[in-house]
């Protein structure tokens, strides 16, 4: 049974349309990939299953329960939790005090992830938790970024684009963490425009282009070409 | 040594205005919200008080514990059914609603109270003075100091050491991504004004106990706040107090001049500090 899937799905910005009928399944303990050229859906893709933009409520299942007109504010208490494109760290608040106000809409549920074990997969955070969150790194901001999302110990994890603009050796740091992301239970979403990243974390692919799935796979299963031509459309 | 008896009375009735002012600082902080009727909210605390002072017959101060509740909810409710549907990227429909409120409260008053000057009696301690050194203190203008301290040291309190102030903080920074923590942006919102309400109460408190007041005063009262914050740069607490005692000397310096002086002098000092610091003594790092 999978545990959250989109059938379907459309949305639109003003009398833009941006996605055309998505549908996307991902499985327990799975982490899938979403790969696509910039303007593709992608962030619009997760900004529908967090609650950010609302659709539909049978456009987005959780357990087979529909949540796609549920705000964002109550999707993330049902276990979805989102590392936002850009990180977007609170700049008024610490360190810290980002990865506290992570577990915010949960309180008191427990879980695997503590502020602790937060500081244990990132260790440089912990030196640092008394700084202004925004005067990090940028890769260091993106573990901030990441540890906020899974203080709310999600189900399922959705990282938006978490390579952008950082150098390889940071992102392969930053990439590191996954295999303890996924053994503490979370599945995992990673939309990624850095392919070569996204077939090596992924169980399964899917490729975005205008707005619809042009490709779908596991990653072995896919030639290059066959991703090329999702990516860019067949007659380039 | 007569001028150091001003310049201590002028910090004094600082306090007072940085009680109008931190109310103010609040709201705007969080979500940049400029409530128009703010003084108005605090000459309808003082009525609030007045009428449970004269209703039970009780103490100003057990008056003021007893409306701050009521003026958490007034807050609460203006907030979740009012404001929250103005707010937004355009910066006009909040001040139209509140200058709308301003002028719908201070008619209300008239109607309920008359155009009257009231005043809340607190008895021998509209009198009482201490000595200290070369100047004579009195004791409610000392009191009102107290209460702008602790009422600054409580909601910094509130805001740097609480999960309460981080969701404040972080809704002020962001609310989209506030919302993907879980925090309702509408009822952080509710919550922020219900405690600026209470920081009014306490305002009106003293507003009334110290001098005359009448429905129409509410305007001149955001005033003052207003060149408070300003001055103390926007989003600092602290600098808000500090605005305050600006002004405050500014009027008793400027009174004591020429009594005539006593509010041009207040307005004055607002704008050598706005010339001089356009960002206000202690702007954020950030906006």
């Amino acid at each position: 049974m999978s545990l959250l899937t989109t059938r379907g799905l459309t949305a639109n910005y003003g009398d833009f349309q941006a996605l055309f009928g998505v549908d996307i399944e991902l499985g327990k303990g799975e982490t899938i990939a979403i790969i696509g050229a910039n303007g593709a859906g992608k962030t619009t893709l997760m900004r529908s299953i967090s609650g950010v933009l609302r659709n539909a409520p049978e456009m987005v299942t959780l357990d087979d329960k529909p949540i796609g007109a549920l705000p964002a504010d109550e999707i993330v208490g049902l276990g979805i939790a989102m590392v936002p494109e850009g990180r977007k760290l609170f700049p008024s608040l610490s360190v810290e005090e980002n990865l506290q106000i992570g577990a915010y809409g949960s309180t008191g549920k427990g879980g695997y992830w503590t502020l602790d074990r937060i500081y244990g997969l990132f260790p440089i955070l912990k030196e640092k938790r008394s700084l202004p969150a925004t005067s990090l790194s940028g890769g260091q901001q993106q573990m901030v970024s990441i540890g906020r999302a899974l203080m709310s110990n999600p189900g399922v994890l959705l990282c938006d684009e978490i390579s952008l603009g950082l150098a390889p050796v940071v992102i392969r740091d930053i990439y590191a963490a996954l295999p303890q992301i996924q053994e503490a239970g979370a599945a995992v979403i990673v939309v990624e425009q850095d392919i070569g990243q996204a077939m090596k974390v992924a169980d399964r692919v899917y490729c975005m282009m205008e707005g619809r799935i042009t490709l779908t796979g596991t990653p072995d299963a896919l030639s290059r070409d066959a991703i090329h031509d999702a990516y860019f459309g067949a007659a380039a | 040594m007569i001028w150091i008896d001003t310049i201590v009375q002028g910090i004094l009735l600082g306090g007072l205005y940085a009680l109008f002012a931190a109310g103010l600082s609040l709201v705007f902080g969080i979500m940049r919200l400029v409530n128009l009727a703010h003084g108005d909210l605090i000459v309808l605390g003082a009525y609030l008080i007045l009428m449970v002072v004269s209703v039970l017959g009780i103490n100003p101060f057990l008056a003021a514990l007893i409306a701050m509740p009521l003026m958490f909810g007034i807050g609460w409710v203006l907030q979740r059914v009012v404001l929250n549907r103005v707010l937004g990227e355009d910066i006009l429909p909040p001040l139209l609603v509140t200058f709308g409120l301003s002028i719908v409260i201070q008619n209300v008053l008239l109607e309920g109270f008359s155009a009257d000057s009231q005043r809340v009696r607190a008895g021998a301690l509209e009198t009482a003075s201490v000595d200290v050194g070369p100047v004579t203190l009195g004791v409610m203008p000392l009191l009102t100091f107290a209460s702008a301290i602790l009422v600054i040291i409580a909601l910094n309190q509130l805001f740097y050491r609480t999960a309460l102030g981080r969701a404040f903080r972080a809704t002020s920074d962001d609310p989209v991504t506030a919302s993907l923590m879980g925090i309702k942006p509408a009822s952080v919102f509710a919550v922020a004004t219900g405690i600026a309400m209470i920081v009014v109460t306490i305002a009106a408190l003293y507003l009334g106990m110290r001098a005359n007041f009448d429905p129409t005063i509410g305007p001149a009262r955001l005033i003052y706040a207003f060149e408070a914050v300003i001055i103390g740069g926007l989003g600092s607490l602290w600098g808000t107090l500090a605005g305050g005692v600006i002004i405050g000397v500014a009027q008793t310096v400027g009174a004591a001049v020429n009594p005539e002086w006593q509010i041009l002098a207040g307005h004055v000092a607002f704008l050598v500090v706005l010339l001089i610091r356009p960002r206000g003594l202690f702007p954020r790092a950030y906006d």
